[in-house]
């Protein structure tokens, strides 16, 4: 009876192992008729021989050998489930991933375009460089600081527009957009008379290319260019004539400030302005005593009855 | 020098050796002892898995909840099965295994094989003919040899098993995607090293229970105290040949 037990525990146990086993190499194709097929990356970032190979998602088989060939290419080995291989076709590409952002490296296998036969034994597929996180976030560290200068930019501005009334009544009135459009529709009638009055133009600017009416004339005749030379020369034999003049004025301005010439010595002359002064204060005095002489005069009896009369025409016609 | 702390070690290693180049000679020479080795097979093996069982199983289930916290710290509660599993497989089942085994089988060899020692039976074994090193020794560390690796595939199910459930205790998962996440991330080079390392911890265990048990002295005293150092002896034994076996997996790139 022990002995039957015995083999019971025995052979759950190595039942157990072989099944353990069985499972571990069905997850890794062992146990599965495969196809080796390869491909060559210039970087393979850190694959491994036993990492996943996937077909649109599904794991189709492992990598069994990760090799260098040359300086910048490493040659992958990799064994494809049999059973999958008739919907994978030579034209595939085979591109390095990660199972999710930080996992395990593995082959991504993506149908390729157009029409092709299925993969056979010891094919090579076309590869796709796997994309350097490194470079990535190099790439996005530069295109954040250049957000946050534009968001920046942005803020300004609309705080700015928050800040500002006119700007939101002129997005907001819409007599002003009436306005605009009616100012719109004349510009345009501008612009057609424009056309039509350039078009004139031209024809005229063709005209007088041609010699044709008076302006024309003016332009293309030579004798009168000549005359107009001459006319200039005039002008400016006149202007230096004018210059010259202007010479003497300055000339004779600046010998009037330093008291030359008989203008000068009076305008400059202090003893003359002291003279002066003693004749208007003489002058002043003899007013004075006129107006004293005057005075006397109303209070002698001749005149006093006139002066009187007059008082009283004053206080009456007030 | 003679009862120094170091003489004592060395001899005692000295002894050990031979006494295990001594089971190998004998052990593949005829005649067999294949009933003895059966009869042993079935004490070892089938009245210990109840022990190691539920070891394995309250390990799978507390290495779980523990592991828990920290993987939903890490968002990464679905990696639970994959890291328990492995955990489980590569450390904790086999050393376990072994230690309750060195507990149980080691103390016992020790104090069976001690008190025949002591009360002549192997000396009356010798003289009736029948040699009492293949018959008593050489089935024992065989069966323990054999035994401890099937051992530590039952213990490793139940481990497992003990995990599911576990895991299902905060969220759901089937059975289907429990067992998928775990053989998706066990590999052979998790396995295999596991076994192995048992096949020596079983020699260990089986080697220095026997070796104590043999070479008891002091009559019935002695019976005691050899069972007692099998067992310490065995349990340190044990974790030297699991460092030696990381290191050699490591080394080889068996990981």
């Amino acid at each position: 009876m022990n002995r039957v037990k015995l083999g019971a525990f025995v052979l759950i146990a190595t039942l157990l192992l072989i099944l353990g086993l069985y499972y571990i190499g069905s997850k890794k194709n062992i146990f599965h008729s495969t196809i080796s097929v390869k491909a060559s990356f210039n970087n393979v970032g850190g694959l491994l021989p036993g990492n996943n190979v996937r077909f649109n998602g599904i794991n189709v088989g492992t990598i069994s050998k990760v090799y260098a060939v040359a300086d910048s290419l490493i040659c992958v080995d990799f064994k494809i489930d049999k059973d999958v291989t008739q919907y994978i076709h030579k034209n595939a590409v085979a591109s390095i991933g990660t199972d999710g952002l930080l996992g395990n490296k593995l082959i991504n296998i993506s149908p390729g375009h157009g029409q092709s036969a299925p993969l056979e034994e010891g094919d090579e597929l076309a590869s796709v460089n796997p994309i350097q996180m490194d470079n990535a976030l190099r790439t996005l560290t530069m295109t954040n600081d250049n957000l946050k200068e534009i968001t920046d930019n942005l803020k300004g501005v609309s705080e700015k527009f928050n800040a500002d009334n006119s700007l939101w009544k002129l997005l907001t009135d819409t007599t002003l957009a009436a306005n605009v459009k009616n100012a719109i529709v004349k510009f345009k009638l501008t612009g057609e008379n424009t056309a039509i009055i350039t078009g004139d133009l031209s024809r005229i600017v063709q005209d007088v290319k041609k010699g044709k009416g008076s302006i024309g004339a003016l332009l293309t005749d030579t004798a009168f260019s000549t005359k107009l030379n001459q006319t200039i020369v005039n002008i400016h034999s006149i202007s230096d004539t004018l210059g010259v003049i202007s010479g003497n004025f300055s000339l004779i301005s600046s010998r009037l400030k330093n008291g030359q010439g008989t203008v000068g010595m009076l305008l400059t002359d202090t003893t003359f302005v002291h003279n002066l002064n003693q004749s208007m204060n003489s002058i002043k005095t003899g007013t004075g005593s006129f107006s004293e002489n005057m005075e006397a005069l109303k209070h002698s009896w001749p005149f006093k009855k006139y002066f009187r009369k007059q008082q009283k025409a004053n206080k009456t016609g007030k | 020098m003679k009862s120094g702390f170091l003489y004592n070690l060395l001899t005692e290693t000295a002894d050990i050796y031979r006494f295990a180049l001594r089971f190998f000679k004998e052990g593949f020479r005829p005649r067999y002892e294949f009933g003895e080795l059966i009869r042993q097979c079935y004490y070892i093996g089938n009245k210990t898995l109840g022990l190691v069982g539920i070891t394995g199983f309250i390990m799978g289930l507390v290495i779980t909840i523990q592991s828990h916290p920290s993987m939903e710290a890490f968002g990464a509660e679905s990696w639970l099965p994959s890291v328990v599993s492995v955990s489980l497989v590569r450390e904790i089942v086999p050393v376990i295994t072994a230690l309750i085994c060195a507990g149980k089988i080691g103390s016992g060899i020790g104090a069976e094989l001690g008190s025949m020692k002591v009360t002549e039976q192997i000396d009356a074994m010798e003289v009736s003919g029948t040699n009492p090193f293949k018959y008593l020794v050489v089935t024992r560390v065989f069966a323990t040899m054999l035994m401890i690796p099937l051992l530590v595939i039952l213990s490793d199910t139940i481990g497992l098993y003990g995990a599911y459930l576990g895991v299902n205790m905060k969220q759901v998962v089937s059975f289907h995607l429990f067992t998928n996440q775990v053989f998706e991330k066990l590999t052979y080079a998790d396995v295999m090293p596991s076994i192995i390392k048992s096949f020596f911890f079983g020699f260990a265990i089986g080697i220095i229970g026997c070796f104590k048990g043999y070479n008891t002295t002091n009559g019935t005293q002695g019976v005691g105290r050899a069972a007692n150092s099998a067992v310490v002896a065995a349990t340190f034994v044990v974790f030297l040949i699991d460092l030696m076996a990381a290191q050699i997996a490591d080394i080889l790139h068996i990981t």
